[in-house]
């Protein structure tokens, strides 16, 4: 009895362990959190050119939220990555799409829009680099 | 003196001109790598590398943020920038150097090359000294270049710990994949 009482415990245990390794092990969902900093493509792009280091300390590992509009889009392996616009013609903000945004693009490929990204931002290499976007509004320019 | 200046500007001109002409970026290149082990295989893919490549000169250079690097476990993803990569002390790594063979491709004919490329890899402030090949394709004007090589961790100041050691291998396959386009 006392036996199986001590398997059932490990059992459940060990249950309990995978599963908190399983959630922890996936990446959170960017548009489900509640902890972004909200900024525009022009003003990100601009503080990093200001000062690298400041914004890397920032913004590097943080959800944010940008706007912006887009200025070209290329797909690469059925991956789309977006680039906004920064005022800048040295650089860009860089948006690395999940591909389970592909469909929800579509509207922006035939037309450039104002979007709103919410993604993880990797840091500075020339332009502003975010990975694991997902789309949160799409606005037509008029 | 007018007539010197203006010829002056129509060559820096033209010099600007074909220097740019040989120059060919991307912005989203991309490098994976993969650690094989019996106890666990990571791979990781990084698809915004930074390089240029000049068709003239041969000269070739890319650099990436460590923390683009994709992991689809979160929890490798945050060992690798916290402890073995250090990426918040060492966020970028680096290659530069040249293809000593670049006079017998010819980026003009569509085709497949082998490219003989040396060069500087710099990851965490730790340079080495390497050499492999790379196959080039050009097609229709566009220029793409691959190659695999092998990194050893332990070379780049990697410190595995113990409980760790034996799930990642010491030498890691890294697969490179740049698709060009021209500088305008």
């Amino acid at each position: 009895m006392k036996k199986t009482l001590i398997a059932f415990v490990l059992l459940v245990i060990v249950g309990v362990s995978a599963y908190y390794y399983s959630e922890a092990s996936k990446h959170p969902d960017p548009l489900k959190s509640d902890d972004y900093i909200a900024v525009s493509s022009v003003q990100l792009y601009a503080d990093f050119e200001k000062d690298e280091v400041a914004a890397t300390k920032k913004y590097a590992d943080k959800t944010l939220k940008v706007d912006g509009i887009v200025t070209k889009i290329e797909l690469n392996e059925e991956r789309y990555t977006l680039y906004l616009n920064t005022n800048n013609e040295m650089g860009n903000v860089i948006c690395e799409m999940n591909v389970s945004e592909n469909e929800k693009l579509l509207p922006i490929i035939s037309q450039p829009k104002q979007i709103e990204i919410y993604g993880t931002c990797n840091g500075f290499l020339m332009d502003v680099q975010m990975n694991k976007c997902k789309v949160g509004k799409i606005i037509d320019i008029k | 003196m007018k007539l010197k200046i203006v010829s002056l500007l129509l060559l820096s001109f033209v010099l600007n001109f074909s220097i740019e002409a040989q120059t060919y970026f991307t912005k989203t290149g991309t490098i994976k790598f993969e650690s094989k082990t019996k106890l666990e295989d990571i791979k990781a893919e990084n698809r915004k590398v930074l390089s240029v490549l000049n068709t003239s000169t041969g000269a070739l250079s890319f650099t990436l943020l460590m923390k683009a690097f994709d992991f689809p476990n979160k929890i490798m993803q945050d060992h690798f920038n916290e402890s073995y990569a250090e990426s918040d002390l060492y966020p970028k790594a680096s290659f530069a150097g040249s293809i000593s063979n670049i006079k017998q491709i010819d980026f003009t004919k569509n085709g497949t090359y082998t490219a003989n490329f040396t060069g500087q890899l710099t990851i965490k402030n730790v340079t080495k000294t390497i050499s492999d090949q790379a196959t080039i394709v050009v097609k229709d004007g566009k220029i793409s270049a691959t190659s695999k090589i092998k990194v050893k961790p332990a070379d780049y100041n990697f410190k595995i710990p113990a409980p760790v050691v034996g799930k990642i291998a010491d030498e890691l396959d890294v697969f490179i994949q740049l698709n060009y386009e021209q500088k305008k």
